[in-house]
């Protein structure tokens, strides 16, 4: 019973450790999306000027769960005349990204759309340069962090089954 | 295009407080225009009269009407680009913006220039909502003039803006087809105003035999239209620059009937409209059609042949 116990903390250290590295990898993956997505409406309005919606539905697949729900949040909006675009709106089922970077994020969306082809490509590059910079910031964080993390929690369930045995 | 789908138009396009007083409260099928300026109350054009718009419908007394914003104004030519104005900037820079389905909006605010040339629109001030109308048969007085006898004569109708112009064109092609009068119809729809063409399906010229070429310069879509399609008969509207009558010089040479509009508000304004010179001595059009708002947009004032003698003088559509 005892063994069982102790196998039960060490199993569970690990999973807080892996639920640690999951999400500085999911930030990493995040903020790889944003970029991503900068880069295909630059093309995309460069070349065949295709509106929003479309350029959002033709791409939702390429992105990871997370961004993809701030997209979906986005589509409500632009689907529904009424609504406001809020942080409410686009961040409903994320947990990832800080206040700041909300407001970064709520900014880009709320600029989509609304300038000549040429001065929305400039602006979406210049909103591109400061997600990267988010995303350098959370692939070192998923360095330092995430499998660290996962190790130390792996090595402090050893330390309590050696203190209890 | 049926009601349902202009109503869904203007729920997508239009703040609630608007929409839901020109869809509920004002007797729609009359509606011609709704204007916003920033500040001001909105006016609506209803059955060729201009009144204010307010909560409880329209009214004349312009304190309880309700004001524009320029949030709503924005937020109009931001959601009637389908959220994307960069997709629709090449219209917005000749001051105009057509939702699917032909209701042309056209624009006023502070124009970006470079290199001489209007690049953009922004701080948008005031804009005019014009609703598309099918009035059925309003060109069958005229039909007869322009087809005479089996022979086709090349038209220009005329009028001030708002009297009925566009309406008589797709009145017209939609006359030909009913009839089985077999000639292709190429309709040149430079802002998708006049066939209201939603993805490759023209929502409001109703016609078996008709072509159409949209968002495209009249002078290119006239030279590109006729090698291409090879029509019998020609139409497009507003007809006026230098280029445009060059072009149709061009077309009504090659042997292509023609249908066309322009602004004027009589026979004595259009021959002193410069670009117009070589047209009227050239005698190109056959037949010109004079129309005007008098007694409601559609009113005949006049039917004049190539020598501006009259054919018909008065009578409404």
């Amino acid at each position: 019973m005892k063994f069982v116990l102790l196998g039960i903390v060490v199993l569970g250290m690990g999973y807080i450790g892996f639920g640690i590295l999951k999400f500085y990898q999911k930030r990493k993956r995040f903020f790889e999306d944003t970029t991503l997505f900068c880069n295909k409406l630059c093309v995309d309005i460069s070349f065949s000027k295709e509106n929003l919606k479309t350029i959002i539905n033709q791409n939702l697949s390429s992105f990871g769960k997370e961004f993809k729900n701030i997209l979906e949040g986005y589509l409500f909006y632009l689907d529904n005349n009424e609504s406001v675009l809020s942080q409410d709106v686009l961040f409903k089922k994320n947990s990832l990204i800080k206040d700041p970077e909300k407001e970064i994020l709520l900014q880009f969306f709320k600029d989509l759309g609304r300038l000549d082809a040429s001065n929305q490509v400039l602006e979406i590059q210049n909103y591109k340069e400061r997600f990267s910079t988010s995303k350098k910031q959370a692939e070192e964080e998923n360095k330092k962090f995430g499998a660290l993390s996962l190790k130390l929690m792996l090595l402090f369930g050893a330390l309590v089954v050696i203190i209890l045995i | 295009m049926n009601k349902l789908k202009i109503e869904k138009i203007f729920m997508n396009i239009f703040p609630s407080k608007i929409h839901s007083v020109v869809l509920g409260k004002i007797n729609f099928s009359q509606l011609n225009e709704i204007r916003l300026r920033v500040g001001k109350p909105i006016v609506v054009l209803l059955g060729g009269l201009s009144y204010f718009l307010s909560e409880n419908g329209i009214t004349n007394n312009f304190e309880s009407g309700i004001i524009a914003t320029k949030q709503d104004i924005e937020n109009i030519v931001f959601r009637a680009s389908e959220c994307s104005i960069y997709a629709v900037n090449e219209q917005i820079k000749k001051g105009f913006l057509t939702v699917d389905g032909g209701v042309r909006i056209g624009l006023a605010g502070e124009c970006v220039c470079e290199n001489e040339k209007i690049s953009t629109i922004k701080n948008f001030s005031s804009l005019v909502v014009r609703v598309p109308h099918k009035i059925r048969n309003c060109s069958l007085p005229v039909l007869g003039q322009i087809l005479e006898n089996g022979c086709f004569h090349n038209t220009l109708i005329i009028s001030p803006p708002g009297a009925g112009k566009t309406t008589f064109l797709r009145d017209f092609v939609y006359q030909l087809s009913k009839r089985n009068i077999c000639l292709n119809v190429l309709a040149i729809d430079e802002r998708g105003e006049l066939a209201g063409t939603c993805g490759s399906e023209s929502q409001l010229l109703e016609s078996n035999f008709c072509d159409v070429v949209s968002y495209v310069s009249k002078s290119d879509g006239f030279l590109l239209g006729v090698r291409a399609l090879s029509p019998s008969v020609v139409v497009c509207d507003e007809i006026g620059a230098k280029n445009d009558l060059m072009a149709l010089e061009y077309v009504c040479n090659c042997g292509v009937g023609v249908v066309a509009t322009a602004h004027a508000s009589s026979i004595e304004e259009l021959r002193q409209k410069p670009n117009f010179n070589t047209i009227i001595e050239k005698r190109l059009f056959e037949r010109y059609v004079v129309l005007s708002g008098r007694e409601g947009p559609g009113t005949i004032e006049g039917i004049y042949d190539k020598n501006f003698s009259p054919i018909i003088i008065g009578g409404k559509i």
